[in-house]
């Protein structure tokens, strides 16, 4: 049959399926487009020329300080009003005495010159006739002397109640900051601050010296996303082929709540899981903690694989084993014998599948490994995600990290595409 | 002869038994027991050290709980976006790559990136783009056209966060969709069509007539397998925004992200969470694989 169309409609369709296009590529092309720049200046919102440096850091094959990265101004913009603050802090809580001497230098200066101004003033209006103005001044402002009553008294007719409350309470404070015991306490305030400012310093000194540890991260999530699906995959061929081959009594039941599971959540067992890990005392050490993920990976993966190697086992011919079987093999003998040698290419699936879920897993890799901090089991998801939250979140490194987590991925998926698919059609993934 | 047979008889089912323990143990272990688990601490004040018994009380403070509510709701409105979103882009582009076309072969493998791209490494990328000071999507609505605000975040404000994670989400899940449409529409006979069009049906009488009746099941079966998942999804949303505040967040804030966890409260959540997914799941049972 002989199609025409019009070309308008050819132009809409072709329009179309740019527009899907687009739509699907352009977190990728900012992806890689940002992970070819290097690391924005937060001053100037730019990014410079076009480097691979960001990739060579990631491998730890370059590591530029910081200063090449931000610049030595916006270093120096960060780091040094701390420094400024803890050298003045330091002279300051040496001793009583230099702390005495801070406290009338700096904090009593400006409030005695206020309470001198407002006598000056008293002075001036009342007309009180003083024989050395200064020498009456320095006295006035001490409370319980003769020219103080001179001063109150004159002041209430100037000024209103509430105003010469405050002039007194002043005088007060200014009277008694000197006293021992207020100092005492101050300068146990003020080397609690100091404290405080040591510590924002070894922070940001700390988390400049930090290099990004993608390579750890890589090899992490490798580990716990291989042997999971490994495991997963074992498990999945002896239980699916009993599903598929071997009657038993409580098979359906099993194959049942294996199918409850695979449509189930991770975000449900959460709170359950994590409390029997702490009973346990699993979480305790960076081995228990690793093995544990791992057997909360492998029953994540283990429905899919189970339902998806299930299906692929019912279309080999149960003739093919059953000769093997006369032949004098055992039940066993033919599974390693014949099944998984058929059935090669939806194992390599299943694992993949296997894989790719561990790889993406973040919840429970998040609530067993960084609650307790375990820095170096760190997976991929969890280490980048805490990067991106750090004060010196850099788009240029995390997005070449992101390339390289994707590359080896989408390269498998382009070669095994066909069994793949096939695959998700199966009977959907579990996510 | 019969008693060998029942020996046959007895020895499969033995052997059955032997392949399916592993996954008997470790279904047991890790999901049976922790379900239980889960119910038994919701009746529970769990601390990090005691825990007392205090029966529905937990509930109540949920379902009293305004934040609770908000954030049932932002997840009902995700899920039905996601859905509806995912299930009308699967379609529209399952059909079109139905159609034969040069290059169709690229488009189609294009089409199955954001699916099979993980997860944590294409989630940056969405988050630089919509990042409010100089994500290219602030640089063009605002600075270039001026149609949104500059003060406008669409990450970090607990009120559209959810908007950003649904459109993540259509985005990385409708090819899903598109896959089990597509192997669908692959098997209609072509017969049907020549028949219509021989009857002289229109190109859209022949879409509603016979390619949506023969796309409905499926349709039904993913949606409510989207749903599903949907419903649950963590990671996805939780890695686009930390306030989309969709329930299996707010759970998570509440043991994880916190440094006073309600285990107890967490724990009652994630029930109702669960009575919420046995309903879906059921009818995602009875309806589509009709047991």
């Amino acid at each position: 049959m002989v199609k025409k169309k019009s070309p308008f409609k050819r132009g809409m369709f072709v329009f179309g399926i740019l527009l899907i296009c687009f739509f699907i590529l352009i977190p990728f092309y900012f992806m890689v487009h940002v992970s070819l720049k290097a690391d924005y200046d937060p001053n100037k919102l730019t990014f410079s020329n076009f480097t691979v440096r960001n990739y060579l850091e990631i491998f730890g094959l370059i590591q530029s300080s910081e200063t090449e990265f931000f610049g030595d101004e916006i270093i120096r913009a960060n780091l040094e009003p701390v420094l400024k603050r803890i050298e003045a802090l330091k002279e300051r809580t040496a001793s009583l005495e230099s702390y005495a001497r801070y406290v009338h230098e700096v904090q009593l200066e400006a409030k005695e010159k206020e309470l001198r101004d407002i006598v000056d003033l008293v002075i001036d209006f009342s007309g009180i006739e003083v024989q050395n103005r200064e020498e009456f001044i320095e006295r006035a402002i001490i409370p319980g002397t003769e020219e103080t009553e001179i001063v109150e008294e004159n002041m209430k007719s100037i000024f209103s109640a509430n105003d010469v409350k405050k002039f007194t309470d002043l005088r007060e404070e200014v009277d008694s900051a000197l006293t021992e015991e207020s100092l005492m306490s101050g300068l146990e305030n003020a080397k609690a601050q100091l404290k405080s400012y040591e510590a924002q310093r070894d922070k940001i000194i700390e988390e400049r010296a930090s290099e990004f540890p993608f390579l750890r991260y890589l090899r992490n999530s490798l580990v716990f996303a291989g042997t999971s699906a490994l495991i997963s995959l074992i498990v999945a061929i002896l239980g699916a082929y009993a599903f598929s081959r071997l009657r038993f009594k409580g098979r359906s039941s099993v194959q049942r709540s294996v199918l409850f599971v695979y449509l189930f959540g991770g975000t449900v067992i959460m709170v359950p899981l994590y409390q029997m890990a702490v009973k346990l005392g699993i979480l305790t050490t960076p081995l228990g903690t690793g093995i544990y993920l791992i057997m909360v990976y492998v029953i994540q993966t283990l429905p899919v694989s189970l339902y998806m190697l299930g299906n692929y086992f019912r279309t080999i011919p149960f003739s093919i084993e059953e000769a093997a079987i006369i032949d004098g093999c055992s039940r066993i003998q033919a599974i390693f014998k014949i099944v998984i040698p058929l059935s090669l290419p939806a194992i390599v699936t299943v694992y993949i599948y296997a894989f790719m879920i561990g790889w993406n897993e973040y919840l429970f890799a998040s609530a067993f490994l960084g609650l307790k901090s375990y820095k170096d089991l760190f997976t991929l998801p969890i280490g980048l995600n805490a990067f991106s939250g750090s004060a010196h979140a850099v788009w240029g490194r995390l997005m070449a990290a992101s390339v390289v987590s994707a590359i080896p991925i989408i390269i498998i998926f382009s070669l095994m595409q066909k069994y793949l698919t096939s695959g998700f059609t199966a009977g959907g993934v579990k996510e | 002869m019969q008693r060998a047979a029942s020996s046959m008889l007895k020895k499969e089912n033995s052997l059955g038994w032997k392949l399916v323990s592993p996954t008997v143990i470790l279904l047991m272990i890790l999901i049976l027991y922790p379900v239980g688990y889960n119910i038994y601490i919701s009746f529970f004040d769990y601390g990090i050290t005691s825990s007392t018994f205090v029966g529905l009380e937990n509930y109540v403070r949920v379902f009293k709980d305004s934040a609770f509510w908000k954030s049932f709701f932002i997840t009902v409105g995700f899920t039905l976006m996601t859905v509806i979103g995912s299930i009308l882009l699967g379609l529209v582009v399952a059909l079109m790559l139905n159609k034969e076309f040069k290059g169709r072969a690229i488009v189609r493998t294009i089409v199955l990136l954001p699916y099979i791209t993980p997860l944590i490494s294409i989630v940056f990328s969405w988050k630089y783009i919509f990042d409010p000071s100089y994500g290219p999507f602030m640089q063009l609505f605002s600075q270039t056209l001026g149609w949104v605000s500059p003060q406008l975040d669409l990450l970090n404000n607990s009120n559209n966060a959810f908007l950003v994670a649904s459109v993540f989400n259509i985005w990385r899940n409708f090819p899903f969709v598109y896959l089990m449409l597509l192997s669908r529409l692959q098997s209609i006979p072509d017969d049907y069509y020549e028949a219509a069009e021989i009857d002289g049906a229109t190109p859209w009488k022949r879409f509603t007539n016979i390619t949506l009746p023969e796309l409905y099941f499926v349709m039904g079966a993913v949606a409510l397998m989207r749903g599903i998942w949907n419903f649950y999804k963590f990671d996805e949303v939780y890695l686009i925004s930390k306030r989309a505040g969709t329930l299996p967040i707010f759970i998570y804030e509440r043991v994880i992200g916190t440094t006073s966890p309600e285990y107890g409260v967490a724990a009652a959540i994630a029930t109702i969470l669960m009575v919420i997914m046995l309903f879906l799941i059921t009818a995602y049972v009875k309806k589509v694989l009709k047991w």
